[in-house]
């Protein structure tokens, strides 16, 4: 009687076990196929970078005589030329008025868009409501229809071949898309300790500094981060607004070796591209954490 | 002194909208008073005007002689204690302490010096170096009561302080308080106390006098005993006390040796001193009041009542017998062995304790057996 009792034990853990092995096969197989997918996936859409950063370093004849990314015989030419340019100055004066229009533009987009995000999201004024559809409304509205408005009234204030025109829009909370990311990060934050520290006599601007500031940190890197890479990016502006090349910024500036050389230089432009890149990259990693934190506006466990 | 005065205190939200209906409160110096009430109420709106953090609607509002209507929050020589502890998330629990401190220019040896009596009276020194994230819900409570009492501050401002934590923490972080308190008032320090509760055993535990409230209205201000014993109105009658207190629809007669009072198809003598308490006029439609603790088992061949007993909670030493008395449910707490022995048929006879009985007006709720 026992005996059987064990037998027929022994039966249910074998077959236990057989599913389990046969449940965990089904798992691996399903992981591999899933990984493959998105490795191949993955590859194809960072095929065109790699061939970027290879071609960089091979010869104009080379990045011509096949589809693949790694340099037969890996040069520094591309590189050495194309930071001579073809200008009177190197690829770093370009880099420098880059940061020069790059670093007020964001300094001021992060602390005028807080601060006009911040009054949206916690006072009461009159006018409030349609101030706030006007701000979004900017939203909706395509750069180009204001191009040509905004090139007449910089042209009046005598700001045309300077950077004034790149960075000062931003100092007034000029991005509506950075105002209403910080205002939603700022909704979810419970105004508990605002209140709190108005009653620890903090006014307004000491609240907004000491107490919503550190809270809004990880939205505030975003709206830096976003900024920076898109004003990296920005073409158009500095095309409009910038005429001498003593103030290219790199964008400019790359277009600049294809517009001026007899023949490309396929592997300088590549070199340069590489280099451009690398700026947004590296803050991007740097403060990938936040960015992350920031456009998923959590806020704050009560 | 740090006595706070409100005069006709209104709110008005959207213009339309009456959440405060000109309500008069005086709480003396050093005085703990309770603010409780249901929800909606505008107990937790009256505390917030009382801070600054609401405006003022109509009325005015004064701390010591100096009305401070329109006074900034951090210049009314409050503090205030949130429900939320709302520390500040970035903050270090001694930073957390002496931000007001700071912001109001103290020297930084006075502010150490603060810091540490702060941190030893509520034992809170092994935390001073932590972030507000690493602190359990007492704790923090705690830092939370230290902002407060850091700032010394003439009136002291709670608002539902203890309803995030558990029940046992609540019941301690409830002595510890009313400990800090008398501890303020024996040195003669500014103790002056406005505490926000919706939970009446707090209120009555805690509390010098309390103010009950209802929609925007204030019921009745008075010490627990009082508020317990001699009801206003209804409303305060069947807030306070637990289990609730019987409230009834009845009709009341006055008969030649009593008033007699009729649920339904049962009625129940009683005898003159109801009779010296009622109102003059008082007659006909009433609302009947009397607690659960106050009804006793009737001995034979006393005028009682013949109850149906629905269903018992037994609670160890005593038990809560829900019953039916000429239709009308009532809940009425009797000792274990002396319900056990009277209900074995299913029904007992019970009989109110006189001196404990009310009567209500019914239209009004105002309590009609006062006088």
């Amino acid at each position: 009687m026992s005996d059987s009792i064990i037998h027929s034990d022994e039966k249910i853990l074998e077959e236990a076990e057989q599913y389990l092995a046969a449940q965990k096969r089904r798992q691996n197989i399903t992981l591999v196929i899933r990984y493959t997918i998105l490795t191949v996936v993955g590859l194809i859409m960072l095929y065109p970078l790699f061939w970027l950063i290879g071609a960089s370093f091979m010869t104009n004849e080379e990045i011509f005589g096949g589809v693949g990314f790694m340099p037969a015989n890996p040069v520094m030419d591309g590189y050495i030329e194309g930071w001579q340019t073809s200008t009177p100055y190197t690829f770093g004066r370009f880099f420098w008025n880059t940061f020069l229009i790059i670093a007020p533009k964001t300094i001021c987009t992060v602390i005028s868009c807080t601060v006009v995000a911040y009054g949206f999201a916690r006072f009461d004024f009159p006018g409030k409501k349609i101030l706030f559809a006007a701000v979004i409304g900017t939203l909706l509205l395509p750069n180009v229809v204001t191009r040509i408005p905004q090139y007449m009234l910089f042209n009046e204030l005598g700001w045309l071949d300077s950077y004034l025109p790149l960075w000062v829009p931003s100092a007034f909370a000029g991005d509506a898309f950075f105002v209403f990311l910080l205002l939603q990060f700022l909704r979810s934050i419970p105004r508990d300790m605002e209140e709190a520290a108005r009653v620890d006599g903090a006014n307004s601007f000491q609240t907004l500094i000491y107490v919503v500031v550190p809270m809004l940190v990880p939205a505030m890197i975003s709206v830096g981060l976003f900024q920076f890479m898109w004003s990296m990016d920005d073409f158009l502006g500095p095309l409009i607004y910038i005429s001498s090349v003593e103030k290219f910024p790199v964008s400019l500036a790359l277009k600049l070796s294809i517009d001026t050389a007899e023949s490309f230089e396929w592997n300088r432009i590549l070199a340069m591209s590489v280099l451009t890149l690398l700026p947004s990259l590296v803050v991007f990693f740097l403060s990938q954490k936040y960015f992350v934190e920031g456009i998923s506006a959590g806020g704050v466990k009560g | 002194m740090a006595q706070l005065t409100i005069r006709n205190l209104e709110k008005v939200y959207s213009g339309t909208i009456k959440a405060l209906h000109g309500i008069n409160l005086e709480v003396k110096d050093g005085e703990f008073m309770v603010l409780v009430g249901p929800s909606g109420c505008a107990k937790s709106t009256t505390l917030r005007m009382i801070a600054g953090l609401e405006t003022v609607s109509g009325g005015h509002i004064a701390i010591g002689e100096k009305v401070v209507n329109n006074l900034p929050p951090g210049d009314r020589g409050i503090a205030m204690v949130f429900q939320n502890y709302a520390l500040y998330p970035h903050m270090k629990v001694r930073k957390n302490l002496s931000f007001g401190l700071k912001l109001a220019g103290e020297s930084k040896e006075e502010i150490a010096k603060r810091v540490a009596e702060v941190a030893e009276v509520l034992e809170i020194e092994p935390l001073l170096d932590r972030l507000p994230k690493q602190l359990s819900g007492g704790q923090a409570q705690r830092v939370a009561l230290g902002r407060a009492l850091i700032k010394k501050p003439e009136v002291f401002l709670f608002d539902e302080p203890l309803s995030n934590l558990d029940a046992k923490l609540r019941a301690s972080m409830r002595v510890r308080i009313t400990d800090l308190h008398r501890r303020l008032k024996e040195q003669g320090q500014s103790s002056t106390v406005v505490y926000v509760t919706h939970d009446q055993v707090e209120a009555m535990t805690m509390g010098d006098r309390i103010c009950v409230m209802k929609d925007g209205h204030i019921m009745q201000v008075d010490n627990p005993e009082t508020l317990y014993a001699r009801p206003a109105n209804a409303f305060v009658a069947g807030f306070i006390g637990m289990p609730e207190m019987n409230l009834v629809n009845a009709s009341l007669s006055r008969g030649e040796s009593g008033p007699v009072v009729t649920f339904g198809d049962q009625s129940i003598q009683f005898g003159k001193e109801l009779a010296a308490r009622l109102q003059s006029g008082v007659d006909g439609d009433v609302t009947f009041g009397v607690r659960p603790q106050h009804f006793r088992l009737a001995q034979p061949g006393e005028a009682s009542l013949l109850a149906k007993v629905i269903k018992a909670d037994f609670l160890g030493h005593e038990v809560d017998v829900h019953i039916a008395i000429g239709g009308q449910r009532f809940t009425v707490v009797l000792p274990v062995e002396e319900f056990r022995k009277a209900a074995a048929d299913g029904a007992i006879r019970i009989r109110p304790e006189e001196e404990r009985v009310f009567i209500f007006d019914r239209a009004s709720g105002l309590n009609v057996s006062l006088a």
